[in-house]
């Protein structure tokens, strides 16, 4: 497809809407997923990724909006003619086929050989490490196999975008892991844009170029694992993605991207991404890694330092993590990395707990 | 004896007992079929085959029996793709009326057969169609496709429709998906309504009866033998017919445990 | 629904037409119809005196001997039904609860091989079995019970006892289903609890089978009321059955008018009792139907 538009997008979607009768499953949707890109969509149960999916792939049509795929309005076109395959979250392997008979059922669908298919399905099966497998019926393959299958049987057709609706979440945690590296070497080695719906935020960002995190049927914010971790843009991403304190207050002054915050744990520094003038009620977000922690009640000469208690301290292996109640009632999570040679506080010491005002930021009170 | 024990032998008993009510009718049609003597009762006689050759060389029941597998041949044809396409329909789509077509499609379950025979006999008379051989398959048919309907329909609930999604996802169109990966899962539930539908139609008397004209079927010259006389190839011909029923019975048994799996 | 959605449904919708009204729904109502004129010449049928009348259910209420024999059909119909029950429901709990593995198998083949055989065949036995020169007789009299020899055959409770025969199997099969599907350790909390067997039955069991004694129920009832054989081999002429009334009309008497009638009879009876099953105990129609 040499004259596509500008940036070699895959699949845009303008204005989705979605409704079920009273219900909007999805609303307003926009985004532009690149070619080869490793694109994930992430977002807690019920918030419309499935349907976006099934809108993409085709077994139901948007309510409003559009889906281009490859540039082309999709509208009305059946799902066995997009140039998009889905893996469904069960995997949907027909049971009473071999994994062989299971590969080719694209190819056969498309009228190919059976003598090139023979050489295709070969040729998958080694990409995804199970040559040999194709006599094999399906309900003796382990999960993993099975998932690869899956994979196999939907690169062969070679889709301009593979759908994955949240395809590791039947597996065990081990496997989980294993998986994640497999599917990124996978994509790594055919390059097809992968378009990948989960609501585990760790497989979100540890494989996407870019992440959508939705929210009832709603964008809240694209960009890449770590804009999305770093600056989250609205509440709901910063307590969705990762682990986050908060602190409610209210803007004194800002200048330059700081602001300065009034809250009942006394004067704090943060950033302003997105630029809230004085007199707003807002909340400042600082992750528990980003925090200090150290004994005594000496507050210091740095800006942003809370006085507390430690209460608890929870040995995690690689991780330290600590439970410090402020003066105000209010508690803050702390995470340390265990290097073995902090001497830390004990339970029950007075300690400051303290943070850059590069770490922190600011977002407004309202909303979601 | 404790009560326990004395409990667990009246257990046994009454079972024993029931087991006979239901054996021991057909213990005495079949012993009889095999005695030596014009009519069909003891005291015994002595062993022959003679009323097993009779069937053989009566005509009539040759002619029945052709007719009712020819019968039982039809009404499968009819019966399963009516159940099967219904089950779909049912299982699969939603619109105006489905509430009203489940029941009427289930009522011929709860109707007696005679009403079904007597209505369609009347139906067809106003027609100008002769009672015969097709109107008893299409009376047949009328509730023996509620019996594959049933038999269709709970082997397609547990079908998981995203097989049919999946195919249609790698190029399948919606009508090859269903040929290809709908049709193959119903399959052994398909087979067991055949052999279900086949029993069925083998076995019945009362809708047949008023729908036969003057055609026989296995059970309706088994009737009238009965009512003209007495005969120990009456027996025989109950001995073969137990033994053809009975298998296919157990065949619908072994089928459907494959088809609920 | 989507355009072809509605299309594919309108295909499958066909045959499910077709099956529905030709076979089912039409002739029922011919029937009515026809059960609402007045038996014509044929060369009257279709003409000004081809109206609707009462006259055919009239006549049925009003001779004794028809809805004498109907109430009696009837009657029989509830005995056997209940009676099924009672003799059916040890049988099924046995087989679901009672027996081990191998045993609830060997004993549901032997519950299923007679069920698969023919009801004409198994009323035939019972013929061999009660007539003058039959099993029951040369038993008695070598018991020396009986001297002279009577016939059994043609009396209303023979007639009863040849159909619960015949149908009390309709009524194992559903109980059994709905008593497997009780989970055993329901009935030993209640032990456990200090419950006689008895109340365990009446508080656990029996309220748990109420949809299979439904389905069975159901089907005994209407096989009983159905029936053809039965009283054809066992009552002759000495027991009338109600469904030989409406053979009558329709072969010997030749008025179907009026046999019409009285299959309209049997029908709406039938139809009033699975109502009434299902409101007095309040299940679904499909369930009870899928059940047996
Ligand atoms: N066919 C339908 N009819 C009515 N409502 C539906 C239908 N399909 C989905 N919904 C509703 O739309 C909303 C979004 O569903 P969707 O399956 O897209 O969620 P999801 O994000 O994939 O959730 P999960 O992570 O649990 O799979 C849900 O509230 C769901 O109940
Ligand atoms: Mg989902």
């Amino acid at each position: 497809m040499p004259e596509l538009d500008q940036r070699d997008v895959d699949v845009e979607l303008v204005g989705v809407t979605k409704r079920y009768g009273d219900l909007t499953a999805v609303a307003g949707v926009s985004l532009a997923v690149h070619r080869g890109e490793f694109f994930s969509i992430l977002g807690p149960s019920g918030c419309g990724k499935t349907t976006i999916l099934r809108m993409i792939a085709g077994f139901i049509e948007p309510s409003e909006g559009e889906i281009l795929i490859a540039g082309k309005p999709t509208r009305g076109v059946a799902p066995n003619r997009r140039p998009t395959s889905l893996i469904f979250q069960h995997l949907a392997l027909f049971p009473l086929m071999n994994v062989y008979d299971n590969i080719a059922f694209g190819l056969r669908m498309r009228g190919v050989s059976e003598g090139e298919i023979s050489g295709r399905v070969a040729a998958q099966l080694e990409l995804i490490n199970l040559s040999g497998y194709g006599p094999k019926r399906v309900d003796q393959l382990s999960g993993g196999e099975r998932q690869r299958v899956a994979i196999a049987r939907s690169l062969i057709i070679a889709p301009t975008v593979l759908l994955l609706d949240e395809p590791l979440g039947a597996l065990d945690l081990k496997l989980r892991e294993h998986m994640k590296e497999e599917l990124k070497a996978i994509q790594h080695r055919v390059g097809t844009t992968f378009i990948y719906i989960t609501h585990d935020q760790g497989e979100a960002l540890a494989m996407s170029d870019r992440v959508a995190v939705m929210s009832r049927g709603r964008i809240e914010q694209i960009g890449t694992p770590s804009e999305i971790y770093e600056q989250p843009q609205t509440r709901f991403v910063a307590y969705f993605v990762g682990e986050n304190n908060a602190i409610a207050g209210r803007t004194a002054r800002e200048d330059a991207g700081r602001v300065v915050v009034d809250t009942p744990e006394g004067r704090l520094v943060s950033r302003n991404p997105q630029g809230m003038e004085a007199g707003r009620s807002g909340l400042i977000f600082i992750r528990p890694e980003k925090l200090q922690c150290t004994a005594g009640d000496d507050r210091g000469s740095g800006p942003n330092a809370l006085r507390g208690t430690l209460e608890e301290i929870f040995y995690e292996g690689p991780m330290v993590r600590m439970r410090v109640r402020l003066h105000t009632a209010r508690q803050v999570a702390v995470v340390i990395p265990n290097l073995g040679r902090t001497v830390l506080p004990a339970v029950g010491d007075a300690v400051v707990v303290t943070f850059s005002a590069d770490d922190a930021y600011l977002l407004p009170d309202g909303g979601a | 004896m404790t009560t326990r024990v004395l409990a667990r032998v009246t257990y046994l008993l009454y079972l024993g007992v029931f087991l006979s009510f239901l054996y021991v009718p057909l213990a005495v049609v079949g012993i009889l079929a095999f005695n030596n003597s014009a009519l069909p009762q003891f005291p015994w006689q002595g062993f022959t085959l003679r009323w097993f050759r009779a069937i053989a060389a009566d005509p009539l029941l040759l002619r029945a029996v052709a007719n009712s597998v020819v019968v039982g041949a039809a009404v499968v044809a009819l019966a399963a793709p009516i159940g099967v396409i219904t089950a779909f329909l049912l299982v699969r789509y939603r619109f105006p009326g489905k509430n009203l077509l489940y029941t009427l499609v289930l009522s011929p379950l709860v109707t007696p057969g005679v009403i079904l025979g007597v209505s369609m006999l009347i139906f067809f008379d106003s027609l100008g169609v002769q009672a015969g051989l097709a109107t008893a398959v299409l009376g047949q048919t009328s509730f023996i496709a509620s019996f594959v309907l049933l038999i269709a329909a709970a082997r397609l609930q547990k079908f998981d429709r995203s097989l049919e999604e999946a195919a249609q996802d790698l190029g399948a169109t919606p009508l090859r998906a269903v040929l290809l990966i709908t049709l193959p899962f119903l399959r052994p539930a398909v087979m067991a309504a055949c052999v279900v539908a086949f029993l069925l139609s083998f076995d019945n008397f009362n809708t047949t009866f008023f729908l036969i004209g003057n055609e026989i079927t296995l059970p309706i010259r088994i009737y009238t033998t009965v009512r003209l006389e007495l005969s120990p190839t009456i027996n025989a011909i109950s001995v073969v017919f137990i033994l053809l029923t009975v298998t296919m019975g157990m065949a619908t048994e072994l089928l459907r445990r494959r088809a609920s799996t | 629904m989507p355009r072809r959605t509605a299309a594919a449904a309108a295909v499958l919708m066909l045959p499910a037409l077709l099956w529905v009204l030709l076979l089912l729904v039409i002739p029922q109502f011919k029937m009515l119809d026809l059960s609402l004129r007045f038996n014509l010449p044929i060369e009257q049928v279709g003409t000004e005196a081809d109206v609707h009348t009462l006259v055919n259910y009239h006549a049925f209420v009003t001779n004794p001997l028809y809805w004498k024999v109907f109430l009696k059909t009837l009657y029989s119909a509830v005995v056997i039904t209940l009676v099924s029950f009672l003799v059916a429901f040890p049988v099924a709990y046995a087989m679901a609860k009672l027996a081990s593995g191998s045993w609830r198998r060997r004993l549901l083949i032997l519950i299923l091989i007679p069920f698969w055989v023919n009801e004409i065949v198994r009323t035939y036995a019972w013929v061999l079995i009660l007539t003058e020169h039959g099993v029951l007789n040369q038993v008695l009299q070598a018991l020396g019970l009986m001297q002279e020899p009577v016939s059994h055959l043609y009396r209303d409770s023979t007639v009863v006892i040849g159909m619960t025969y015949a149908y009390m199997l309709f009524m194992i099969f559903p109980l059994y289903a709905v008593l497997e599907s009780l989970d055993t350790s329901l009935i030993e909390a209640a032990q456990d609890l200090g419950a006689h067997w008895l109340q365990v039955l009446r508080h656990i069991i029996l309220p748990h089978a109420i949809p299979g004694a439904a389905a069975g129920g159901i089907m005994v009832f209407m096989l009983s009321v159905g029936t053809f054989v039965v009283p054809s081999f066992l009552g002759g002429k000495g027991a009338l059955w109600f469904v030989e009334l409406i053979y009558r009309r329709f072969y010997d008497a030749l008025n179907w008018n009026l046999g019409s009638a009285f299959s309209f009879i049997l029908l709406a009876l039938s139809m009033l009792f699975v109502v009434g099953v299902l409101r007095l105990f309040g299940i679904a129609v499909r369930r009870v139907i899928q059940a047996s």
